[in-house]
């Protein structure tokens, strides 16, 4: 294992990068880094080696990003007035009998690997546009691959109130795709 | 909509009949589902190269609060 000196030079980018996709600002990721690294500096002893120090890491990781949601969550779940989405404007998309009221486009298969990560990048910036508490759950289910009994767990919601709002989410971050593909 | 609750836990077999029915007669919402799909699939590939890296300040920050906590 190398000095704990290095870690930031060796895997700060790395874990930075890997919190920045999940967590929705780049404050809440750079925290996110720091205290992966503290608890990691408690812990060293209790590194076994029989992973990489990387994945070691992205493991103390991964449960410091649920553990920020889970916090952000309860900061924000009082409803504000000015919540600027209306989710009528998802309805919108279907008439009264759930049919869809545009034509679906067909995305197609991106095949160069430029193509491949300009989408990644415009997925990124929608994802960060989505409003807190959809990129919350967004990221837990999708990002952290969380199943649905752990998140209404981990944001005290209920069942159907998790479907609808990771629909929510889905549906936002299909039409803000659809107009960069 | 079956086509989303299907990305979330598993459907029930005369569910994913009806789903299976209605996307053969429904062109929009098979492409809503492929869609769907592409979303999940290009989620899961980590593209690090194109995202930032930690800045200069928040590099500062966080090696200070180590020596702190050694």
């Amino acid at each position: 294992m190398s000095d704990p000196a290095l870690w930031l030079e060796e895997h700060g980018d790395y874990l930075f990068r890997y919190a920045r996709r999940r967590l929705y600002t780049d404050e809440l990721a750079e925290d996110a880094v720091q205290e992966t690294l503290l608890a990691a500096l408690k812990a060293r002893e209790k590194f076994a080696g029989a992973s990489s120090e990387r994945t070691w890491l992205t493991g103390i990781l991964k449960h410091k990003i649920v553990d920020t949601i889970r916090i952000q969550a309860r900061e924000i779940t009082a409803p504000s007035g000015s919540d600027a989405e209306d989710p009528s404007d998802w309805e919108a998309l279907f008439d009264q009998s759930g049919h869809w009221l545009e034509t679906v486009r067909d995305w197609g298969d991106p095949s160069s690997e430029l193509e491949k990560s300009r989408i990644r990048q415009a997925l990124d910036d929608c994802f960060r546009r989505l409003k807190p508490a959809l990129a919350q759950i967004f990221s837990l289910r999708e990002l952290s691959g969380l199943g649905n009994e752990e998140i209404c767990k981990e944001l005290n919601i209920t069942a159907t109130n998790a479907w609808v709002m990771l629909h929510r989410a889905r549906l936002f971050l299909r039409e803000c795709l659809d107009t960069r593909i | 909509m079956l086509v989303t609750q299907s990305l979330d836990r598993r459907l029930t077999w005369s569910e994913r009949m009806s789903m299976g029915i209605h996307l053969a007669i429904c062109d929009n919402c098979a492409r809503f589902m492929r869609q769907m799909h592409a979303l999940r699939t290009w989620l899961s590939t980590e593209d690090e190269s194109t995202q930032p890296g930690l800045s200069e300040e928040s590099r500062e920050r966080i090696s200070q609060k180590l020596r702190e906590g050694e």
